[in-house]
């Protein structure tokens, strides 16, 4: 049982780290808590292989495990910050703000990133995962929607990242 | 334009792929599980020197109020570890399953007030009640121990308000979501 959860990990790590390694980035800003919710997410994943049942992918067990983790500590982190905006709510903004042009490519990342952690748990998972430029069905596995439910999601996503970064897209 | 965001996003810059090395990931589980055990045996330990001591002292006492509160709170005390001890939530279930059942874990953590604080009111109740009856001889006694009252009335119904806010504002997330 052991040696099939040290395979799993290291599959897991071998195929997904990259993904994990930035989907930790847009939970965690500060550089020394985003090290310590990695290990967290990297333990927790270790852990979760002991009962792995096959009930769906590797890659996406991997995922949830990693976004309810990060989840958690989202919940816990929301107690000492400001309140978290759903994708509708971001997308109302929008329509209010028309934020001054930021012209390099570390900038945009680092505003992507600042709205990204605005986001409720599941909106910014679908966020993520949208950067990650995986499909509306994936997407649909790992969080639990409908895949029409995702689609509109991601419509919304699409809609809000085209208003929010429209100017700085041209110098990029 | 997305698009361009997407490909920025994948090839931002990471430190590393974050694996951690079997030995610390054995090790780490290790001090989990033996943190949470010596933890609940330090909560069993403090639980029973309290019982132990308050028996001790029931004894010499012999006070009917404080008998009566005694197995109350014995097993207020058994409820809140029956409590503590209940399962977590699946760490693989999809997203939405997830954060909804940490939702109502935080939902009914606020709502179960009395589950949580009630040994300690009981005590302060019994204190407060014990004291009286000592101040209907002497008023002097009772305007002496009102301050200690008055805040303990403050501190609670102020709790209550809180965690009665916060509650709202996590049962309207659970419906959103």
């Amino acid at each position: 049982m052991g040696e099939r959860r040290n395979s799993l990990y290291a599959a897991a790590v071998a195929e997904f780290g990259p993904s994990l390694a930035r989907l930790t980035a847009g939970y965690e800003l500060d550089a020394d808590k985003r090290r310590d919710l990695s290990q967290e997410i990297h333990l927790q994943l270790w852990r979760s292989f002991e009962v792995f049942d096959g009930r769906c992918s590797l890659k996406t067990w991997t995922l949830r495990v990693a976004h309810n983790v990060a989840a958690s500590y989202v919940g816990r982190e929301r107690r000492t910050r400001s309140r978290f905006v759903s994708l509708e709510e971001a997308e109302l903004e929008m329509c209010a703000v028309s934020g001054p042009a930021v012209l390099d490519r570390q900038r945009i990342l680092s505003e992507l990133h600042a709205f990204i952690r605005e986001l409720k748990p599941i909106d910014r998972q679908i966020m993520i995962s949208y950067l990650e430029e995986m499909e509306a069905a994936e997407i649909a596995e790992i969080t639990g929607l409908s895949a029409a439910h995702v689609a509109v999601k991601i419509h919304r996503v699409k809609s809000i990242l085209a208003r929010r970064f429209r100017e700085e897209q041209r110098h990029v | 334009m997305s698009e361009n965001l997407q490909s920025l996003w994948k090839d931002q810059p990471v430190a590393s792929d974050g694996a951690l090395p079997l030995e610390v990931l054995r090790s780490r589980s290790r001090d989990i599980s033996w943190r949470t055990r010596s933890e609940t045996l330090a909560s069993g330990g403090a639980v029973s020197f309290f019982l132990v001591l308050m028996a001790w002292r029931f004894e010499s006492i012999r006070d009917p109020i404080v008998l009566l509160s005694f197995l109350p709170m014995v097993v207020w005390l058994a409820v809140i570890g029956w409590r503590i001890r209940r399962g977590s939530t699946d760490i693989a279930a999809s997203g939405v399953e997830f954060y909804k059942a940490e939702l109502e874990r935080r939902r009914v953590h606020l709502a179960s007030f009395w589950v949580w604080h009630g040994p300690l009111v009981l005590g302060c109740l019994t204190l407060g009640a014990i004291w009286f009856r000592k101040s209907v001889v002497s008023l002097e006694r009772l305007v002496s121990v009102a301050p200690l009252l008055v805040v303990l009335v403050v501190w609670t119904v102020t709790g209550i308000r809180k965690r009665k806010r916060e509650r709202e504002a996590i049962e309207m997330e659970i419906e959103e979501v």
